[in-house]
């Protein structure tokens, strides 16, 4: 079952193609690494696709009622908001708003104690949100996205400043929720995580998608020199496929 | 939680009965209850009724409507140095309320001055609202408020300032100072209906105000509809704040320091903060309306000169401790 049908999906901004015609679906229990140099339309997408912003064609999730796509999808922006010192439990079960009509039932509480075990937070449950680290901070984002329970998680760079343990339980973590069948949507940067740990990625570059499918089909010298103009190191080891980046052109 | 409603309900309560019982008339506390209660035509049942009473029900109405306004505000806004003020809507009810003195008018008919407040305080919220737009950012919406506030200002200074009659200059001054005193009735009856409407949507805002913690995008992918969040507060503060400045003139602190002051209690909650909030800012304004009477009872010491002359300080503070604990 689909799970999101993104269809000929384009953007403008202030007179100026950002997005060009982009189109792809996404089936349940799909890791995918959605990959670019800078400016090259990552974040827009996923606002696009979440129906932040205006766009033209068409995207599943954006037809949806803006009042329950909350139910539907999860969505994590780049920029880490922490606006007030709540406790962390009290953040993570902001997550549960979607859900929520009126009091935090015990459905809820449960989902919220979820998400901070799966985040390794549990010890964190009663501190200060804001007074943490900037990394233990993305975290109990990530935990309040979690939190939500959605088919779909929608993450902005969710690993940038994790330390390299945090890195890969984050992205191990993401891998668990679409082996349980959710699918979950990450724009990153570091193209060894992206290899290593998703099940297919996304290829933008200068607002159009120019390459679709696992990563080692993706990954090639070619696009690499091309789209990201670095060379690389990638190879099959045991552990899998490993890409190194070694040079810039 | 609870616990802090059940404390902050107690002292509105107890203020409230305190209030009551303060005056220049000597009446024995079991006088005036029996005099509140039964009425009558003693001049006790007069005192009660026509003079202490409304005066009561406005300080926690209006002072209700600045702590929850005040909440709301900061809450929408993310930042805990905002205040019910910013959108501009006290600025232009003042100027309202000061053209109907200029004017004459408030002296001829009455109770145009709450009328012609009121007026200025809706001609003022749909100039903000046409400056900032109804889905911009909440820059946008301060940039606003703050050229509103700024230019209903500079045209109450510019009436002051031509005034040729020196007694409705004077009249105008201590208008502005804001006071609870010589209210009736009636002054209660006008503000009311505005504020009971501004406080429902102001108190609706409670989910939105808590999703946006984690910043607009969050909230909106969360399904909050930001504009319509953004409209409520605005006209729910604009009725709120606009009547209370309509009845009983200019009172600044009481939205800004009880908020900030009750954040910690709450856990940081803006959604509760919000009913807190309008506890906590009753109390204020019952507590500051006995002290105005108590301190200086034959001089008339205004009302929003005391909240300013207490809640200054007290701000100062807050932001001293603010400091220390950021660096």
């Amino acid at each position: 079952m689909s799970l999101l049908g993104v269809q000929d999906l384009s953007v403008s901004l202030r007179g100026r193609k950002v997005l060009e015609a982009i189109s792809f679906d996404v089936a349940r229990g799909e890791m995918i690494g959605l990959i670019g140099p800078n400016g090259a339309g990552k974040t827009t997408l996923m606002r696009a696709i979440l129906g932040l912003i205006p766009s033209q064609g068409g995207s599943s999730l954006a037809d949806i009622p803006p009042a329950s796509r909350g139910k539907h999808a999860a969505w994590m922006p780049q920029a880490r908001e922490i606006a007030w010192p709540v406790d962390v439990r009290t953040l993570v079960a902001l997550g549960r708003i979607p859900h929520a009509d009126a009091r935090i039932s015990a459905q809820d509480r449960a989902a919220v104690d979820r998400a901070l075990t799966h985040m390794g937070l549990d010890a964190f449950a009663d501190r200060t949100a804001t007074r943490l680290s900037g990394g233990e901070q993305a975290r109990v984002l990530i935990a309040r996205a979690l939190a939500q329970e959605t088919p779909l998680l929608m993450a902005d760079e969710p690993v940038a400043g994790l330390d390299p343990r945090h890195q890969i339980s984050t992205m191990t973590c993401f891998a668990g929720l679409a082996r349980g069948g959710a699918s979950v949507i990450v724009s990153l940067h570091d193209l060894g995580l992206a290899a290593r740990h998703c099940t297919r990625l996304l290829v933008l570059d200068d607002g159009a998608l120019v390459a679709d499918g696992a990563p080692q089909a993706v990954l090639t010298p070619q696009l690499l020199r091309d789209v990201f103009g670095i060379t690389a190191w990638t190879g099959v080891t045991e552990d899998g496929f490993v890409l190194q980046p070694l040079a810039a052109l | 939680m609870t616990r802090l409603t059940a404390v902050l309900g107690a002292g509105v309560a107890l203020l409230f009965a305190a209030s009551l019982l303060t005056g220049p008339a000597e009446i024995g506390v079991g006088d005036s209850l029996s005099a509140l209660l039964l009425g009558g035509d003693t001049p006790a049942a007069m005192v009660m009724r026509e003079i202490r009473l409304p005066r009561a029900l406005l300080a926690l109405m209006i002072g209700g409507s600045l702590g929850l306004a005040g909440a709301a505000m900061q809450g929408y806004l993310r930042n805990s140095l905002a205040d019910p003020g910013l959108i501009g809507v006290s600025g232009s009810a003042a100027l309202g309320a000061v053209l109907s003195i200029q004017t004459g008018v408030a002296g001829a008919v009455a109770f145009s001055l709450p009328a012609f407040a009121l007026g200025g305080a809706l001609i003022g919220v749909f100039a903000v609202l046409a400056l900032a737009g109804p889905r911009g950012t909440s820059l946008t919406l301060i940039l606003a408020g703050i050229a509103i506030s700024a230019l209903a200002g500079a045209l109450t200074s510019l009436v002051l300032n031509l005034s040729p009659n020196p007694f409705a200059a004077n009249e105008i001054v201590f208008w502005m100072m804001g006071s609870l005193a010589d209210r009736s009735m009636v002054h209660v009856g006008i503000a009311i209906p505005f504020i009971a409407i501004g406080a429902f949507m102001l108190a609706r805002l409670a989910r939105g105000l808590d999703a946006l913690t984690l910043g607009e995008d969050a909230a909106a992918a969360m399904g909050i509809s930001l504009r319509s969040l953004r409209l409520t507060l605005v006209f729910g503060t604009a009725a709120v704040v606009g009547a209370s400045t309509a009845v009983a003139g200019a009172i600044g602190f009481v939205g800004l320091v009880v908020p900030h002051i009750l954040r910690p209690f709450v856990g940081a909650r803006p959604g509760a903060l919000l009913w807190a909030s309008a506890l906590g800012g009753a109390i204020m304004l019952l507590a500051a309306d006995i002290a105005v009477r108590l301190i200086l009872p034959e001089r008339d010491l205004k009302l929003g000169v005391l909240t300013a002359i207490v809640g200054a300080p007290l701000f100062l503070h807050l932001i001293y401790r603010t400091r220390r604990e950021g660096l």
